[in-house]
């Protein structure tokens, strides 16, 4: 099956109400496809006796939650067909594992590229990547999700330069040269996930020769694109509007040109970067359902809860239907001054334990 | 009424202090030396005047609003008259007036007398406020005035439930008067040098709680004459015999959704696990899809279940998910209630809120095996015949209580394997 002609559409361009008719079609086939190769998207299926062949809607359309990925290899092509296999970055114990077939990973690409495209324009550009070169062939589960996500920009990119050590310390000299390379209506990109970039300022604030260095770009088109999220700033406690000011300051960036970027492992390719006016907006490749933390039903706008994503990208892994680890809410729908079509929600927290401990909180058993 | 101190944030407070409600700094000198100054009073009280009282309270809960509580109940049952009667009987050797003066017991030369041992120093956990007004109740019984750190989680129930001792006068006791022998304190678990002062000042150190809350406060100084007396942290469960699941299946599979519901699961005493002895291969699973049904039930006419965090509800959708595929689930379309049916061995690991597993045994004895001092509650629906055959041999190295279906979190005397009665006093020995 191949259903290449749906992802090189362009992401933003339908209302929600002609998008959901081409992605419920998809959707469908895609549900088809793992219901018919995966034994566990089956069971899960059968057992919220969901009929594939009947109409069904989204919100009904069962859902697995990430940490499935973290417990069991599920896979809906044989073993061989698997080229890659994906690490989600992992503060908690275990990382999910996702196996990518070509076709996935060939979706995935051509996915991501058309919405890096629609935010940042088709010219590629210079990355300058805040992280060592060496996150790209690690074998370690850390660093192999850091390096998932850098190589997610080669199709963006007309030159990846790595400037941080192997202690992920900015590499002076390094950066100097590199800046010295860079001519006049470049497009540079400075990349990186938010925790590392925060640090990389929290180190070099005061550094005079490193403000310096920056200072130097200024004619040129400059982007700073960040992911991963706030979890690891958490214990700093620096809001999304300190940050920016302090990442704009010292990188010598717009603070408009600041792009947080959200993105699943478990759902690779659809990316979820902010536009101008702050939001993040649901492609036709996916789309997103807000669930209630206690009854799990599905919220309406402007309601907080467990954001659910649905696409059907992936083929190698029934990561059609996640119950994501976030906390978020749908802002809108087809109406963000941006001038995107489609639901658009903000990524409010990760989800936070608030349980007591008492005598009932028990060892190993 | 629950909601006295909503905008309470700082964490050393003094929340109650010389019969009522207060809202203020303190300095644990200043408290201790009070709360001694009233153990004067409680000496001069009988033990049946104080028992008169904790019944007229009992019965003043229960013709309240207080006495659709559900978990009231367990605590108003405890503190009536033929209750606590009998539990200071079977605490004292079969004499309690042992409390008020020199008594004999039965020994052939001796005489004895039990005093109070003073200070009190409770150290409540925020899962199950209601648990620690147990101890709370059972040192004034024993004539010992009590400091009481809250937990922020839960002290404004603790603190509205002490209250109502101050509507309640009996012929000899006035609940405004005894209650000055509690003070309630909120202090921030960083607050070392506080909890320091607390733990040397007390002649008895009560702590409910997690590990990691034990461990703290078990290591602060103490005076050498100081007695520990720690509750918590612990892991319980069940099971039921093929006889009596044939004989009482219905009955239990009630009693027991009751179990699994009452806190949540977040008690001690709460079940994780349920061992079912089949009779034929899919008695468990049968089980497992009754209790489904009589949890929902519970949940939506009884016992509602209360808020979750954002991270225990994905455990919960996460633990569904694995076990769609190593077992069968049983649960609510949202994360109120959850029946694990597996068939893999041992004890399941505790999710809480109202997460059961359920699996079969084949032999009642290999329960034995999972037991050390680590578990508490076994819930039995034995036969008479099977209670003889197996309780001595299951609970040699672990299990403190062996109740029946539906009373799983019901306080009892002893608990986690003491009788507090005994421990809350010094027992003087006088030649006959």
């Amino acid at each position: 099956m191949d259903n290449r002609e749906f992802f090189k559409k362009q992401p933003f361009c339908l209302a929600q109400s002609e998008k959901e008719k081409v992605f419920l079609f998809e959707m469908k086939r895609l549900v088809k496809w793992h219901y018919e190769k995966c034994q566990e998207f089956k069971i899960l299926c059968d057992n919220r006796n969901f009929s594939i062949s009947g109409d069904f809607e989204l919100e009904e359309l069962p859902y697995f939650p990430v940490s499935i990925f973290k417990k069991f290899d599920i896979m809906s092509v044989p073993r061989e067909k698997i080229i890659k296999i994906l690490y989600s970055s992992s503060t908690s114990g275990e990382p999910s594992k996702i196996m990518i077939d070509k076709e996935t990973a060939d979706n995935q690409s051509i996915v991501v590229n058309n919405i890096l495209s629609d935010f940042f324009g088709k010219e590629r550009m210079h990355f300058i990547i805040f992280d060592n070169e060496e996150v790209l062939t690690s074998s370690s589960h850390e660093l192999s999700s850091r390096g998932t996500a850098i190589r997610g920009m080669i199709s963006m990119a007309k030159k990846m330069s790595f400037v941080l050590d192997r202690e992920l310390n900015l590499d002076v000299s390094k950066i100097e040269s590199i800046m010295d390379e860079i001519r006049e209506g470049d497009k540079v990109c400075f990349f990186s996930f938010t925790w590392l970039i925060y640090n990389i300022y929290l180190n070099n604030k005061d550094n005079e020769r490193v403000i310096n260095i920056f200072r130097k770009l200024k004619n040129q088109e400059k982007n700073i694109l960040h992911i991963g999220g706030w979890k690891k700033l958490k214990d700093i406690a620096v809001s999304k509007e300190k940050f920016n000011e302090n990442i704009g300051n010292i990188f010598n960036v717009p603070k408009e040109k600041i792009v947080d970027f959200y993105g699943m492992t478990e759902q690779l390719g659809t990316v979820y970067p902010d536009c101008e006016y702050g939001y993040k907006h649901i492609p036709i490749y996916s789309e997103i359902i807000i669930r209630d933390i206690d009854t799990l039903k599905s919220l309406n706008n402007n309601q907080a809860g467990f954001i659910q994503f649905l696409s059907p990208l992936p083929h190698s892994y029934p990561g059609i239907s996640i119950l994501s680890d976030d906390i978020g809410e749908i802002v809108g729908v087809d109406d963000c001054k941006c001038g995107r079509k489609g639901k658009y929600f903000l990524f409010e927290k990760r989800s936070e334990k608030a349980e007591v401990r008492g005598c009932g909180d028990s060892l190993k058993i | 009424m629950w909601r006295q101190f909503k905008n309470l944030r700082t964490m050393k407070k003094v929340l109650f202090l010389g019969g009522k409600i207060v809202d203020r700094d303190f300095s644990v000198p200043d408290v201790v030396k009070y709360l001694r100054e009233q153990s004067q009073y409680l000496h001069s009280l009988s033990i049946e005047e104080i028992i008169d009282f904790f019944n007229a309270l009992a019965i003043y809960w229960d013709n309240s609003e207080l006495g659709k509580k559900y978990f009231l109940r367990n605590l108003s049952d405890f503190f009536k008259k033929d209750s606590l009667k009998n539990k200071l009987t079977v605490s004292f050797r079969g004499n309690y007036s042992v409390l008020d003066k020199v008594v004999d017991i039965g020994d052939n030369n001796l005489l004895f007398h039990a005093q109070p041992r003073g200070l009190i120093v409770h150290w409540l956990a925020g899962n199950v406020p209601i648990l620690g007004l147990f101890s709370i109740f059972i040192a004034l019984v024993t004539k010992n005035v009590s400091l009481v750190k809250a937990s922020p989680k839960g002290y404004n129930d603790l603190v509205f439930l002490l209250n109502t001792l101050s509507n309640i006068k009996t012929d000899r006791v006035d609940g405004k008067i005894i209650l000055k022998s509690i003070a309630v304190i909120l202090v921030d678990n960083e607050d070392r040098d506080t909890h320091q002062e607390l733990s040397l000042n007390a002649d008895v150190r009560i702590a409910w709680g997690g590990i990691e809350a034990v461990n703290s406060i078990v290591s602060l100084r103490k005076s050498i004459f100081c007695e520990d007396v720690i509750f918590g942290p612990k892991y319980s469960y069940a099971v039921i015999d093929k006889e009596s699941l044939e004989k009482d299946g219905e009955k239990l599979v009630q009693k027991f959704a009751i179990d699994v519901s009452v806190f949540d699961q977040y008690a001690c005493s709460s079940p994780h696990t349920l061992f079912i002895e089949e009779k034929e291969k899919g008695n468990a699973e049968d089980f497992a899809k009754k209790l489904a049904k009589q949890l929902d039930i519970i949940n939506s006419k009884l016992l509602p279940k209360g808020e979750i965090d954002s991270v225990k509800a994905l455990e919960i959708v996460g633990l569904r998910a694995e076990y769609e595929f190593k077992g069968k689930v049983f649960s609510s379309s949202g994360t109120e209630w959850t029946v694990v049916y597996t068939e893999e061995k041992g004890l399941a690991k505790g999710c809480f809120s109202r997460v059961i597993f359920v699996k079969p045994v084949e032999d009642i004895r290999q329960l034995g095996n999972f037991n050390n001092r680590q578990k508490q509650t076994l819930g039995v629906a034995l036969t008479e015949e099977n209670r003889e055959k197996y309780l001595d041999i299951i609970t040699i190295k672990g299990i403190d209580r062996c109740p029946k279906f539906g009373y799983m979190t019901f306080y009892e005397s002893p608990w986690d394997g003491l009788f507090l009665f005994d421990r809350l006093v010094r027992w003087i020995s006088i030649h006959k």
